[in-house]
């Protein structure tokens, strides 16, 4: 199954690659065995059902939940039992879900990046001109880092979120359901800017999310979990055009996609 | 953050009197020692002009000693205060950033040391300390630490679990950092009301403590030890007693309006809005676009929904539902699609009123007073989150059954059986065992299945689903839809759905009316929408910012810039000029009404220039 992904990665580095991963909570397995690889400059969408396991995937590569086998390795180290330095944790951004639960409401928006860019000493001053332009690298202006995460849009929060995983330089960024909270014009303006920079800084990014259509926007190749178990992994166009696993089929069926219903109640 | 508190007359009230104890506690000593420290001969005088609250047995004016006291009595509360707040909010960050294990043995201790009353711990510290001012504030102090540091860890382990804590760690902020910018602040308020409510507590611990005598000891005296002393003579003459315990209680009664005022200011829900009716503005004089269908089920004309300041949350909007047919309602969140939907269930909160000229459901006029029974069962509706509908503390059953048993006049039986019959048909599994279920035994698919077979139940004339797949898979939201497609075409039950999402409302909806800002901006029949032939520009711009399995995706789609105007600041003219790529100076100038074209209406003044301009 990994030959579409070699191909379409041939002759670039791998960044993250996750090998027969098995996470367990209690007797629940909630992770049976999945492997993939994420190639520098790339996004790989990972889609699948509430409860399929896609969030707990994304805990595991950045080291918030333990597996009960397989490895994960980010630029070939594999970081599976090692305790994670602080520099290595860095090297994986998460941007999350709720864009009103993601930026501290008591702090402002310079503040937040100056706390990426120095986590220890977090001085605005100091970072005045990398704040501004991670601001613009988002499409916001830089007089915006004197105020608070109440003052802005969920579009614009995200937007922020997405410049505060940039800060870090990081070597893989974890979108996980970036848009889903936002309203369909909204969304559209934070795909936008994630496609811009994608282009721009050759980001390698795992993005999740149970929209299907959204994936197609966004991703080079597509993972579809069921169950814990990765089912169907391919190229975008691949994928979309000639799913191979039955379930990946019913997702895709199961689309509201501008027609009539199709599948049966 | 104190800027954003509210003030309240509790609070306003609470701080004067606090000010004014710390003033006399300031000045006091200065006018009134001598009077309180010198010994006279007139023992035990009963109250009078002279001796306001009499004198006490070596003759000292007790007046003036409460008043002496109050320096002494506030310092102790102070210290006590400090040393619980440092002490507590210490105590609960240090087992908070030590990590789970020693958060648990934390949490532990914690509850073992809050369920000792204050004053029995205290107690026990002035056995083996001794009486004294020091023992009195160091004892309560303590005893008042764990309330501190219960709530300190509880309010961390809720402000832990968003998103920007864990994503700080993630970025590597070292733990002090974690705790001094991103948990305390964001707890401060509540701190705040425990600190004003230490301090009323401390106030009457001391207190207590002194009156036991067990406290500050001769020759100091705090408001407890004067109270103390006043008892001795209490029948013959109650006011050396009664003087202090007036003080103490008027001191307790600041701190605690504060410590009301404070939570109240915090808590955004309280207290806002104070409730004066709707001056509601006259309707336009044209009956709108759809209102005179003579066939329709359900008519809404001019329909707006008011705030009780006057601001139109929703503005005239007016439509029709034909009998059988499935209508939706589409528009990003805030449009307004919500209360449209409330107002013809007549379910608007209490505080929002609906204007129409007409508002009708088959022959239930919404406008008068429909009765209730009647409202019950010939509307039915889903909800988005099945979990609200439901109440989780009862069975299935009953509550499935309620609205026919109580309008319906069905027997328990009966109304079990139909119950039954109309939660097979929604394919629900294991139907009759469902009644006996609580709604979290199901899962959220099945919920919803549940919701939609309660919905039809009294065979309602019309069904309002108001985002009833936005919580769901997108399997299940496929056979969600299924269903309500379904059931209209085998009862022929007209169905009001509403979503934000356009691939939704295209899936099963024979005609769909688009919200913007508070007002209709298009109604079109599906196929138009289905082939993206929309006329107005919101409408196309919609359409285009939303991803598809079958669109291009070389090229980004497109977004709209900007945000919808809120309601109270909507313009007069179009409230999509600021973001429209066609307006011109009339769109800001004049309202566009909604214009019947060939197949539906559109709300555009580009409707009317030159043809070439929209294509
Ligand atoms: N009870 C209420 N009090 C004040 N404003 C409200 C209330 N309910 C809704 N609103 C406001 O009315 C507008 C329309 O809300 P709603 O009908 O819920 O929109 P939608 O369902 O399209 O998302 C929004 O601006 C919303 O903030
Ligand atoms: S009326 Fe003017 S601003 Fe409004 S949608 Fe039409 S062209 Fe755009
Ligand atoms: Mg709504």
């Amino acid at each position: 199954m990994t030959d579409a992904i070699q191909k379409a990665g041939a002759g670039t580095t791998t960044v993250l690659e996750v090998q027969d991963l098995d996470v367990a909570f209690g007797k629940h397995h909630v992770l049976k065995e999945v492997s993939l690889t994420v190639p520098q400059g790339r996004t790989l969408g990972l889609v699948g059902e509430s409860g399929s396991g896609k969030s707990t995937l994304a805990k595991a590569i950045v080291g918030l939940v333990k597996p009960a086998g397989g490895r994960i390795l980010l630029d070939g180290v594999d970081l599976t039992h090692t305790k994670r330095t602080v520099a290595v944790r860095r090297r994986v951004q998460m941007i999350p879900q709720d864009p009103y639960s993601s930026l501290n409401p008591r702090m402002t928006i310079g503040e937040t990046l100056a706390e990426a860019l120095d986590p220890r000493r977090a001085s605005v001053k100091a970072h005045r001109t990398e704040i501004e332009a991670l601001l613009n690298r988002v499409a916001l202006d830089g007089e915006v880092a004197a105020r608070h995460p109440q003052e802005f849009s969920g579009g614009q929060r995200q937007r922020i979120a997405v410049a505060r995983a940039l800060a870090v330089r990081p070597a893989l960024i974890i979108a996980d359901e970036v848009t889903s909270a936002l309203d369909t014009s909204v969304q559209a303006e934070v795909l936008g800017v994630l496609r811009e920079l994608r282009r721009e800084l050759d980001l390698t990014m795992l993005f999740i999310s149970h929209d299907l259509a959204v994936v197609r926007h966004v991703c080079d190749e597509v993972a579809v979990l069921k169950d814990g178990e990765l089912v169907e992994l391919a190229a975008r166009d691949a994928l979309f055009g000639e799913p191979r696993h039955p379930y990946t089929r019913l997702l895709l069926d199961s689309v509201p996609d501008g027609g009539p219903l199709r599948t049966a109640g | 953050m104190m800027q954003k508190l509210r003030r309240s007359p509790a609070l306003m009230l609470g701080l004067a009197g606090l000010a004014f104890f710390v003033v006399l506690g300031i000045v006091a000593p200065f006018i009134w020692t001598d009077r309180a420290e010198t010994l006279t001969d007139q023992t035990h005088l009963a109250a009078s002009a002279e001796h306001w609250f009499g004198t006490d047995a070596l003759g000292r004016d007790i007046f003036a000693r409460t008043m002496v006291a109050t320096r002494l009595t506030l310092l102790m509360c102070l210290a006590t205060t400090a040393i619980a707040a440092v002490g507590g909010i210490g105590f609960g960050a240090a087992i908070w950033v030590g990590g789970p294990r020693v958060r648990a043995l934390g949490q532990r201790v914690i509850d073992v040391l809050i369920s000792y009353p204050s004053v029995i711990f205290a107690l026990a510290m002035v056995a083996i300390l001794g009486p004294g001012v020091g023992t009195s504030i160091v004892a309560i102090g303590l005893a008042t630490c764990p309330a501190f540091a219960r709530l300190t860890t509880n309010l961390a382990a809720s402000i832990a679990g968003r998103d920007f804590v864990s994503t700080a760690r993630l970025l590597g902020v070292p733990p002090s950092r974690l705790l001094r910018r991103h948990i305390l602040p964001n707890i401060a308020e509540p701190l705040l009301v425990l600190l004003s409510v230490a301090f009323t507590v401390s106030l009457k611990a001391l207190s207590g403590l002194s009156f036991l005598g067990v406290g500050v000891q001769a020759p100091d005296y705090d408001w407890g030890a004067v109270l103390h002393k006043g008892l001795e003579g209490i029948y013959l003459n109650p006011w050396p007693a009664l003087g202090p315990s007036l003080v103490i209680i008027l001191a307790g009664l600041s701190g605690g309006l504060i410590g009301d005022g404070l939570a109240a200011a915090v808590n955004p829900a309280a207290g806002r809005k104070r409730g004066y009716r709707a001056k509601v503005e006259a309707l336009t004089s044209v009956p709108a676009y759809d209102a005179h269908d003579e066939d329709a089920l359900a008519v809404a004309d001019r329909l707006s929904v008011v705030l009780p300041d006057g601001t139109r949350l929703v503005d005239e909007v007016s439509f029709a539902i034909k009998p059988s047919e499935v209508l939706g309602l589409v528009g990003e969140s805030g449009s307004g699609k919500s209360l449209t939907a409330m107002a013809l269930a007549k379910l608007l909160p209490d505080d929002l009123t609906a204007v129409a000229g007409t508002l009708k459901v088959g022959d239930l006029d919404l406008n008068g007073r429909p009765p209730a029974g009647r409202l019950a069962t010939e509307i039915g509706i889903v909800y988005q989150d099945p979990s609200a509908s439901f109440n989780p503390t009862l069975k299935l059953g009953g509550q499935l059954t309620e609205t026919l048993r109580k309008h319906g006049g069905a027997s328990r039986a009966a109304a079990a059986e139909q119950a039954v019959g109309q939660l097979a048909a929604a394919r629900v599994t294991l139907p009759e065992q469902r009644l006996k279920q609580y709604p979290y035994e199901l899962s959220g698919g099945m919920r919803q299945r549940a919701m939609i077979a309660s919905a039809l139940l009294t065979s309602p004339k019309l069904l309002i689903a108001d985002e009833p797949t936005t919580a769901l898979d997108v399997t299940v939201q496929a056979e969600v839809l299924g269903l309500l497609r379904e059931a209209n075409e085998r009862d022929g039950t007209a169905i009001l759905l509403i979503s934000h999402d356009v691939g939704v409302i295209s899936a099963i909806c024979d005609r769909v009316v688009v919200m913007y800002a508070g007002r209709i901006v298009e109604t079109l029949p599906i196929e138009r929408l289905r082939a993206g032939e929309a006329e107005h520009p919101y409408t196309h711009a919609l359409l285009a910012a939303t991803p598809t399995l079958h669109s291009p995706v070389d090229e980004p789609l497109s977004s709209i810039p900007g945000r919808p105007p809120h309601p109270a600041g909507r313009p007069a003219g179009c409230a999509f000029a600021s973001r429209c790529p066609l307006a011109r100076q009339q769109c800001h100038d004049e309202l566009p009404v909604l214009t019947v074209t060939d197949t539906g209406a559109t709300a555009c003044h580009a409707l009317h220039w030159d043809k070439e301009v929209l294509a």
